[in-house]
């Protein structure tokens, strides 16, 4: 146990703890998605026709490229990782960099998509919604605030990944001081593994 | 020896979790750097995934487009969580934990849809 010593030289960290806390943090927001995603299931079978055609108005392009951009940059995020690792990092900066312009197009996609509903008067409450069956308004709900809380962590991931980005360039996020680092990325594929389903149970599935 | 049903016991988890998080802190001091080209080919299969799910629910398949597309997210699902969010290499508790937090989680589901489907 002694060989431990080198690994917590400093007294005031324990990087385990720290990466326990985050993951049971992630643990609660798996179940808050979750949550999100029985109700969607309850609603979508005892309104199986509204849930059809209205999944129609969705456009599978956009958010297939928005599934692809989120896994890369969840690709970037982990790399980054390995460079810290190796003490690169000039790399984890750029793979930083990188992963938060994916971060920002993905929300500028989102805006355009968001956007387009609206206009074409796609939202809960709205005068279309109003003539349209109870179905198509849970639809629209759900797609309006799933994606949204998801677009929410988006955010919260960005800001996360900025400090670490700053870090690193400080110095204070370096080869052998990397928690706080590896904790944005754990959040930031939080955020991919939410849209791994959002993806196809809004988008594809008929 | 009754060393056979020691499994049975309840607290035993919480003492085996403690000696997991000892033990392996000792492995973790032997870094595990995941090389580029791993994580490369991760995401190549992310993404050949994700085609397969577009291609799948494309076609009708009747009541298997959802369960196809399900299946696949969760192949997805897992490979993030195994090789990008390090639970392949990392200590034994975060996987533990990972799986029990999927038991709970599918226990709910399963006790909703139980009474949906039976009312």
């Amino acid at each position: 146990m002694e060989t431990n010593a080198t690994h917590h030289a400093d007294l005031h960290r324990d990087d385990t703890a720290a990466k326990i806390g985050m993951w049971l943090f992630i643990f609660t927001e798996i179940l808050l998605f979750g949550g999100l995603f029985i109700v969607y299931s309850v609603y979508r079978y005892r309104n199986p026709e509204a849930f059809h055609l209205a999944h129609e108005e969705l456009s599978i392009p956009i958010g297939f490229i928005n599934t692809v951009i989120l896994l890369v940059s969840s690709a970037t995020v982990a790399i980054a990782i390995s460079a810290i690792q190796k003490n690169d990092r000039k790399m984890t900066m750029i793979l930083l960099g990188i992963t938060l312009l994916l971060a920002f197009t993905f929300l500028v996609n989102k805006y355009f998509e968001w956007g387009a509903k609206f206009e074409h008067q796609m939202y809960p409450g709205s005068d279309l919604m109003k003539n349209l069956s109870h179905g198509d308004t849970l639809f629209f709900s759900l797609y309006f605030f799933m994606t949204g809380l998801h677009a929410v962590h988006i955010i919260v991931g960005m800001i996360l990944l900025i400090v670490s980005l700053v870090r690193v360039k400080l110095g204070t996020i370096r080869s052998n001081q990397y928690a706080m680092l590896e904790n944005s990325g754990l959040y930031w594929h939080l955020v991919d593994l939410i849209w791994i389903f959002l993806f196809p149970l809004f988008y594809l599935i008929h | 020896m009754a060393s056979g049903r020691f499994n049975l016991d309840f607290p035993l988890p919480i003492v085996l979790s403690y000696s997991l998080i000892r033990t392996t802190t000792m492995s973790e001091d032997k870094l595990h750097i995941v090389p580029f080209k791993n994580h490369i080919m991760v995401l190549l299969t992310l993404i050949v995934l994700t085609i397969l799910t577009v291609a799948i629910t494309s076609i009708d398949l009747g009541p298997y487009n959802t369960a196809a597309a399900l299946v696949i997210a969760t192949i997805k699902i897992i490979l993030v969580l195994m090789y990008f969010m390090h639970l392949r290499f990392d200590q034994v508790i975060y996987r533990i934990m990972a799986i029990m937090v999927l038991c709970i989680y599918s226990a709910v589901i399963i006790v909703t849809f139980l009474d949906y489907l039976n009312r």
